[in-house]
């Protein structure tokens, strides 16, 4: 299969050529993936080095059991599985107390319906600056519930599969993070207007 | 007695992330409408929500890919000496074996008998074991499994050296 091929092949085409022995297959998965693969892992280890190892280590892993993949799912919900089990699992080791807080605990503040937002004071081109800033705060389950649904635009059901969850617990998981997304939005803007 | 309904920011974000089943989508509608003062809110987290849509990917070192597939090629020849004996290709080398080797077998079998001692003038002993020898089952079997040996190995070695030169190159 020539680059251009594989550059407009179908994941399936790609995975079934990666099986045959075919090395460029697995680069061209390689390359798809990438940044979402480091996306997820930086926004749940907040380090770009720890990120890059755990999202390189996440496609070894996908390649070693690539022929267990039974295309039952879509192969980024299979990959980003693997990518959000190794980060967790990197945190575990090396930041335990990360892990373990009590996201819960924390506290959700909300502003009356009739106050306008602090987004909507922000400027459109640093909104998504600030909302990127924002989920490096979030706990790693929070910056990943948020990311895949509204970046990657997984479906809730794709999440339950990627984190593990019951339908209800993600829908719950993602509306919490919402919440403390605004949360720390409002907090880091109001740091801001104190002298 | 109809169901007070009501909504709140969770019901509104549901609503523009389309986790609403349709029966609840027309309340809602319903509910902004005659709730002008919601459709204020219904804005804003629209526009949150359009932001959260805005982020961009985090940019991956250019390196990524290419230290991902030293890695996993460094892999890749240990797993292949490790490769379990692949019993399609062994299938398919003694099918082709037979196709082939048998009527060899037959057509040298043939060929021989053709040839009868009886029929030839033998000068002396010698000579006429050397065609008896010709026609001897043993020789045919032998000439047999060594055939299909030595097309086998062909067939494996062949096959090994495509699929290393499949892995080790991009």
């Amino acid at each position: 299969m020539t680059h251009a091929r594989r550059v407009n092949a179908t994941d399936t085409e790609l995975i079934q050529d990666a099986l045959a022995g075919r090395q460029a297959a697995y680069a061209s998965l390689v390359e798809r993936y990438q940044s979402f693969a480091f996306t997820l892992s930086y926004r749940m280890v907040k380090n770009r080095e720890e990120a890059h190892e755990v999202a390189q280590d996440a496609f070894i892993k996908a390649f070693k059991h690539l022929a267990s993949f039974e295309g039952k799912s879509k192969f980024s919900t299979w990959l980003y599985k693997i990518v959000y089990t190794s980060a967790l699992n990197h945190l575990r080791k090396n930041r335990p107390d990360w892990v373990s807080i009590d996201d819960d605990a924390r506290p959700i503040q909300l502003n009356d319906p009739g106050v306008e937002p602090v987004s909507v004071q922000l400027e459109k081109n640093e909104r998504a600056q600030e909302i990127r800033k924002a989920i490096q705060h979030l706990s790693p389950e929070d910056a990943s519930v948020i990311t895949l649904f509204y970046l990657y635009e997984k479906k809730l059901e794709e999440i339950c599969e990627i984190m593990d969850l019951s339908l209800s617990n993600a829908k719950t998981k993602l509306s919490r993070a919402r919440k403390r997304l605004k949360t720390i939005i409002e907090d880091s803007y109001s740091d801001l207007q104190t002298p | 007695m109809q169901e007070q309904f009501s909504i709140n920011h969770d019901v509104l974000w549901d609503y523009l992330d389309g986790l609403l089943p349709n029966e609840e989508v027309a309340k809602v509608e319903q509910y902004l409408d005659s709730h002008p003062e919601w459709k204020s809110v219904l804005k804003s987290i629209q526009e949150e929500r359009d932001a959260l849509l805005s982020t961009s990917l985090d940019s991956v070192d250019p390196d990524f890919a290419r230290t991902v597939m030293a890695s996993w090629k460094a892999e890749m020849p240990a797993k292949a000496k490790n490769k379990p004996l692949d019993w399609g290709i062994l299938g398919f080398a003694l099918g082709f074996t037979l196709i082939l080797g048998v009527p060899i077998i037959i057509f040298l079998g043939m060929a021989a008998s053709s040839t009868t001692p009886q029929s030839i003038a033998l000068p002396d002993l010698q000579l006429e074991h050397w065609t008896t020898l010709l026609l001897s089952p043993t020789l045919h079997l032998s000439v047999l499994t060594l055939f299909a040996l030595s097309l086998l190995q062909f067939i494996s070695k062949y096959l090994l050296t495509q699929r290393r030169i499949q892995a080790l190159s991009l």
